[in-house]
């Protein structure tokens, strides 16, 4: 009769665990909709092979055309393994929590003496039931514990969307630069080419010549420097979108990058990374969950085992013989206080944490917004004056050159300057970008 | 009474305004609006649109016991008898010279021009210059080569007190010899005469028979700084200066000098430049007549047709009017009959660079470049007749067309035109010389 009832209890606790825990799916679905909140959307989690295939082909189309940040963006989200490793938490997390909601299996016994003939066997089952109280509190912290991967998972698309997103600045500001870095190189070579031939009609020192070669070899190390800083950049930027082999092969979209204007005043940024920042949000779950394992501590401080047993004896003709046991630890030596105190530790710990990241946010903040402005600053004057100044100074030298007032050296040095004026202004524009990267990240959010 | 430029031109009868200018120029009273580009600030004048005709302006004889001095695209300045005295009034002020139609100068001078008017009298006058200074800085003016008392030298603070902005000061003396002077500031004198404060006097013999010619002109050497783009000339260069001027004019901004076949002809020069000049003149052997120490003696003269005209010295040099044309008259330092130009400029004579032509042009796609220097510079005056453009307030380094092609000229250069049908006092271009058949150098 016994044995029934603990059957049925244990049933019992199979289906109150089992039924009430999230589905995976629905925790990823989560961390989607709370980056689509700052606009990074339509992530994918590759869990079998037909979907690696999918995301094969997805990649394969993005990557035929020339690459636009928002592709390549596209790319990192659903091919980045970094990710898709971060995405696993999530599993694990679940898992946890699950686990959380289950009893200890019970222990089954079976002894077995012989002793003058006859022989005594004894069945016994062991159930730590006080499980049954303590469940619904696991729970409710693996269940903070899954909020809490969710949105760390969260912040960790967000952080690689930043980083992609600089990675693509990168490898296109550096391409253009090698570009922009020919005719100034095809300039010196020119100058080259007209002293060598000076030289030759005796109308320029050795010395002068010579050092107009050096001023050209200067520009071909500068030249090759720039095509190495290419590679790497593009390198980093194949890592970031998961890229290899062919796949590497793809163009990069040569549509001019863009220098918007940030907001006049950082007001209300603050506000917004603090309410939207994953990694914000996550830190309170940390509290919430330190919070509650402290309770938890206090509520099992003087038991936390009990142990409900049942034992059946049977003698070799003697009448099977039943006892029904209950263990309980005597709170003599451990009253349960260190566990109590060090849970407390770790609550304060979590609430000072969360108090510095909300400092640090917050400064990140300010410091952001003030990198973006001057650094759109420097661009703008960088596009509107720099780079126009130096092409009026170009035409002027050009007019000084008819005259005969200047000669062909200075006309290229002049295009030269030109030249490096719009390399100067293309890094400033690029840094522009990965600044508003940056600080959309740090608010959360689009600016 | 104050006479200045605009008051003649004002007057019209008091003078006759010649517009002896080459073929194609224009006397050009108010056609400058076309160099008032909007980025000039013409700071030193009160209204940049007034800059004043460079045009000569032939002082009447009548009335006159001598012969008056033609100020190459200059004027002189006139007087009133005060008591027996001649009272000249001369403003120290700032002007706007054109140099060359294309090209104006931010200078200081003297009633209204750079150079000033020139001042002409006869020896034995009593005379009375009331100098008032319109200037930002103090000035004086000495009377260069004029015998006179010490207290009317005009050297500030040796024999004078300077004469602050605003202030008039009065010189008075008797012209106790006659010959070919000058005028210029002698208080923070080396701005001054960089910016173009200088002026000619002339004293005419007391006996009008004595030196008489019958055409007689005169025009002072000066030098500028004025950096191509620029407007105002650079008081502290000492040497490097890109605009060689007659009477802050260059060619072909620079009259000819006209005369009739058979006249006796004077051209009076003086320098106020820092270099020497040896002003060469073709076709006629001249003698030196003149210079600011006086007459030279009959018997002391000899021929030339160059004479160096060193610092601060006036040279006249006579001749008679014989051979009809042409004739250039011009400093023969070759860079001082160019207009401005790079000293620093690549040697390509020579060098090969046609075929690097296309590579250069790709490197700047909205230019036309074209390669410089090789056979030589002829090709500057080409391509500015082709309209290459330089920059503003530049003249072209060589210039000037004549019947036969370019003459690639510039700075000081100009001609003495000879002819048999030159009217008797008149001063006016009578065009190019058509030469008689046959006397053409021609081609084998
Ligand atoms: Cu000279």
């Amino acid at each position: 009769m016994v044995a029934r009832t603990v059957s049925t209890s244990l049933a019992a606790l199979f289906i109150l665990s089992g039924c009430s825990a999230i589905s995976q799916k629905e925790a990823f679905d989560s961390v989607n909709q709370l980056t689509a909140e700052q606009g990074v959307n339509n992530l994918q989690w590759i869990k079998t092979a037909q979907e690696a295939q999918s995301v094969d082909e997805s990649v394969r189309a993005l990557l035929s055309k020339p690459l636009t940040q928002e592709d390549a963006l596209r790319i990192m989200l659903i091919n980045n393994r970094a990710l898709q490793q971060s995405y696993e938490n999530i599993g694990i997390a679940q898992s946890e929590l699950v686990e959380a909601g289950l009893m200890r299996n019970p222990l089954l016994g079976y002894s077995i003496g012989r002793s003058n003939g006859a022989s005594t066997s004894t069945i016994s089952v062991e159930i730590a039931f006080l499980d049954l109280l303590w469940i619904p509190l696991r729970r409710e912290l693996g269940g903070l514990a899954l909020e809490e991967a969710i949105l760390t998972v969260g912040d960790s698309v967000l952080r690689s969307a930043r980083d992609a997103k600089k990675s693509y600045i990168d490898a296109r500001v550096s391409e253009e630069k090698v570009a922009l870095f020919g005719p100034i190189l095809k300039s010196h070579e020119a100058s080259l080419q007209l002293a060598v031939r000076q030289y030759t009609a005796g109308n320029l020192s050795k010395r002068d010549m010579l050092r107009i070669q050096e001023s050209y070899e200067r520009a071909r190390i500068e030249s090759i420097k720039l095509s190495r800083e290419n590679a790497a950049a593009r390198e980093a930027l194949n890592k970031t979108l998961g890229l290899y082999g062919e796949q590497t092969y793809y163009t990069l979209s040569t549509e001019s990058l863009k220098r918007t204007e940030p907001a006049v005043t950082e007001s209300g940024l603050e506000k917004r990374a603090i309410a939207n920042r994953l990694d914000m949000r996550s830190a309170m779950k940390s509290v919430d969950y330190a919070a509650a394992q402290a309770g938890y501590s206090e509520k099992t401080r003087f038991v936390d085992e009990l142990e409900l047993s049942l034992e059946s004896e049977k003698t070799t003709g003697e009448k099977r013989f039943n006892t029904f046991g209950i263990k309980l630890p005597i709170p003599i030596f451990d009253f349960g206080q260190a566990r109590v105190s060090k849970a407390q530790a770790i609550y304060n710990q979590s609430v000072h944490q969360l108090y510095e990241r909300a400092v640090n946010i917050r400064s990140e903040v300010r410091e952001g917004y003030a990198h973006l402005r001057y650094t759109y600053d420097i661009a703008h004057s960088y596009d509107e004056v720099i780079v126009q100044t130096n092409q009026q100074i170009l035409e002027e030298t050009q007019l000084m050159y008819n005259g005969m007032l200047d000669g062909i050296y200075e006309l290229l040095e002049d295009q030269r300057r030109a030249g490096e004026a719009k390399m100067e202004a293309l890094d400033a524009r690029g840094e522009v970008q990965k600044a508003q990267a940056d600080l959309e990240y740090t608010i959360g959010g689009k600016l | 009474m104050r006479h200045d430029r605009r008051d003649f031109l004002g007057l019209g009868a008091a003078l006759i305004a010649s517009a002896a200018l080459s073929p194609n120029l224009k006397a050009s009273e108010h056609d400058h609006a076309g160099h008032e580009g909007k980025k000039r600030q013409l700071t030193l004048v009160n209204d940049p649109k007034r800059v004043l005709s460079p045009a000569t302006l032939i002082t009447p004889k009548e009335g006159k016991s001598y012969n008056p001095v033609v100020t190459l695209n200059g004027w002189n300045l006139p007087y009133e008898m005060k008591e027996g005295v001649k009272e000249f009034h001369i403003i120290a002020e700032p002007v706007v010279r054109e140099f060359a139609p294309g090209m104006v100068v931010n200078c200081w001078g003297y009633n209204g021009t750079s150079p000033g008017p020139t001042i002409e009298a006869v020896e034995g006058d009593r005379v009375r210059l009331i100098v008032s200074n319109k200037l930002p800085e103090h000035t004086t003016i000495h009377w260069h080569g004029l015998i006179l008392p010490n207290g009317m030298d005009g050297v500030g603070g040796l024999t004078q007190r300077a004469i602050a902005p605003g202030e008039t000061y009065v010189y008075e003396f008797t012209l106790r010899q006659s010959g070919t002077f000058m005028y210029h500031p002698h208080a923070d004198e080396m701005v001054q005469m960089a910016m173009g404060c200088m002026g000619m006097f002339i004293v005419h013999p007391k006996k009008p028979q004595s030196h008489k010619v019958d055409r007689d002109f005169c025009f002072l050497l000066a030098s500028y700084d004025v950096a191509p783009g620029t407007y105002t000339p650079n008081p502290s260069t000492m040497t490097e200066f890109n605009i060689w001027s007659f009477n802050s004019r260059v060619f072909p901004g620079i009259d000819s000098m006209n005369v009739r076949v058979g006249d006796r002809v004077r051209i009076r020069v003086g320098n106020l430049t820092m270099t020497n000049h040896p002003i060469h003149m073709h076709g006629h052997p001249f003698e030196v007549t003149c210079t600011d120490g006086g007459w030279v003696p009959k018997n002391a003269r000899w021929p030339e047709v160059t004479i160096d005209i060193g610092v601060g010295q006036v040279r006249a040099f006579e001749f008679v009017a014989t051979e009809e044309g042409d004739w250039s008259l011009h400093c023969h330092k070759s860079h001082h009959t160019m207009g401005p130009m790079g000293h620093s400029v690549p040697n390509m004579i020579g060098v090969k660079q046609d075929d690097l032509t296309e590579k250069i042009s790709d490197l700047m796609p909205n230019y036309m470049y074209m390669p410089m220097g090789k056979n030589g510079m002829a090709e500057m005056q080409d391509m500015a007749e082709m309209g290459m453009k330089l920059p503003e307030n530049t003249l072209p380094m060589m210039t000037g067309k004549g019947p036969f092609g370019p003459i690639e000229m510039g700075g000081m250069f100009t001609l003495v035109k000879v002819r048999k049908n030159q009217p008797k006092d008149d001063y006016s271009d009578p065009g190019w010389y058509s030469h008689p058949k046959g006397s053409i150098a021609r081609k084998l």
